[in-house]
């Protein structure tokens, strides 16, 4: 079903009681080409782009849990490339483009909003620091402003630019066409696309081998039963090190919890991304109006998906020095996830050791952004067999060769996680 | 909230102190229902280095 103004009002006049299922409930079949691990935004990106951009359908995506119940869903919806190298950049930039039209590809409304994204620098130093990331980024063709403070009060009303502030704001990064898009539809959204075009999308079912021969997997063992295949992706996020492993492939990376929040509703007092950089605290209001706040990670090894009280804390002490007037307001609801972070700080995406077999994790709490760029190269190098050079940086081997990608400029300092 | 137990001022609070880490190299990060060892410094305490053993999965401390 194509979803339209008419189906909406055919079905209105039904009482909504008629929508036909999003995702239909699968066994999986006994062989497939190729086999998605994970049904997060990328997993499903790539298995949409494989049908889309390959006519490949003969696929299977396969989660342990329920579609989008990952860090898809437990982000702060936040997209934007405001990247200093090229690597980071291009790969995001390229997401920031697809965003514009993907709610429009997939038939599916993702409430895409490129409301823009405020980045405060809190020195002089910063803001040069600033200057030369924004630099960067218009030379490769993307849009980006530095703000001064009078710049910033005129477009966010309420926010604190007093020189009393513990951390004073001396100017912002400025991203016009970032802004914020609804991570459950985009899982959703993908589903729908890639189910309709006939790829089989099994939730509920764990991966619990993978069998190598001859440095290839042809088959991996499930809760279902095994299933043969020519090709397997990993896309698992925090799962996708111990799926690795299983393979024999072993993967640097930490799984570290990170924490988010919204608060009671509000009226409309905030009509764009604003993020704090004294500490990390970003700041957006959702539809409902309720104020949305993500923070750093709690510091530490956890994969319990339940932190700590005092990164809670820092997060909302944080976002009170840049709006003293929400002290007063309570948190409806709070939620964590568990961020897959590389040494250097930076995903890991392409092939393995093994031929056949690909991986795509460690984008601790940066994934989301890139969702679509994600799902369009890998389904390129699922497809054909070849690298894009966008994804290239992004090899596990580079923490063999030493070609890490060093984002925050602080040298071969192996302890981002 | 972490309670750790430093070996010379008792149980207390995680943000009295610095993480170090693992002490202890594991083949296997992703596997998340073993137990690792780690270090943290009690930086607002007695500022010395303890190890733990801790499970990452709901926060429990061997000690």
């Amino acid at each position: 079903m194509k979803y339209s103004g008419f189906s909406l009002l055919k079905n209105a006049l039904q009482g909504h009681r008629n929508w036909p299922g999003i995702v239909p409930q699968k066994r999986p079949k006994s062989s497939y080409k190729t086999i998605i691990i994970g049904a997060g935004g990328h997993g499903l990106a790539t298995a949409h782009y494989l049908a889309r951009n390959h006519n490949i359908t003969d696929v299977l995506v396969i989660d342990r849990g329920w579609i989008g119940g990952g860090n898809t869903g437990r982000n702060t919806t936040i997209v934007r490339s405001d990247y200093l190298l090229n690597a980071s950049f291009e790969l995001k930039n390229f997401a920031l483009q697809l965003w514009k039209s993907l709610s429009q590809d997939l038939n599916f409304n993702l409430m895409y909003s490129p409301r823009g994204y405020f980045d405060l620098a809190h020195s002089d130093g910063e803001l040069e620091d600033f200057l030369s990331r924004a630099n960067a980024m218009r030379l490769s063709g993307a849009q980006a402003e530095i703000l001064s403070c009078a710049e910033i009060a005129e477009r966010i009303p309420g926010i604190y630019l007093g020189k009393k502030a513990r951390f004073p704001i001396s100017g912002a990064l400025f991203q016009p066409d970032a802004g914020v898009v609804r991570h459950d539809a985009v899982a959703w959204g993908f589903a729908r696309s890639a189910s309709k075009a006939g790829i089989d999308i099994v939730q509920n079912c764990a991966v619990t081998g993978l069998s190598v021969t001859n440095s290839r997997i042809c088959e991996i063992d499930t809760d279902a039963g095994s299933i043969e295949c020519d090709k397997v992706f990993i896309s698992a996020a925090g799962t996708s090190s111990h799926l690795a492993q299983m393979a024999g492939v072993s993967v640097p990376m930490e799984l570290i919890n990170v924490q988010a929040f919204v608060s009671e509703p509000l009226k409309p007092v905030l009509d764009t991304v604003v993020n704090y950089n004294a500490g990390l605290s970003y700041l957006s209001q959702s539809d409902k109006g309720e104020l949305v706040m993500g923070g750093a990670t709690d510091g530490y090894i956890s994969s319990a998906r339940r932190g700590s009280f005092s990164s809670i804390e820092d997060t909302v002490t944080r976002a009170i020095q840049l709006f003293p007037f929400i002290s007063h307001l309570r948190l409806m609801r709070h939620w964590s996830g568990s961020a897959d972070i590389p040494m250097d700080g930076n995903a890991i995406v392409g092939g393995t050791p093994v031929d056949n077999l690909f991986l795509n994790c460690g984008w601790g709490y940066a994934g989301f952004k890139a969702t679509p760029a994600v799902g369009w190269t890998m389904a390129e190098l699922l497809a054909d067999g070849k690298l894009p050079a966008m994804l290239q940086p992004f090899a596990l081997s580079r923490f063999e060769s030493g070609a890490l990608i060093d984002d925050a400029g602080i040298g071969p300092y192996p302890w981002l996680h | 909230m972490l309670l750790i137990p430093c070996p010379h001022c008792g149980e207390r609070d995680q943000s009295e102190f610095h993480y170090g880490g693992r002490s202890t190299r594991s083949p296997d990060p992703g596997n998340t229902s073993e137990t690792i060892q780690e270090i943290w410094y009690h930086q607002a305490g007695c500022e010395s280095w303890i190890e733990i053993c801790r499970n990452p999965n709901n926060h429990e401390i061997e000690s």
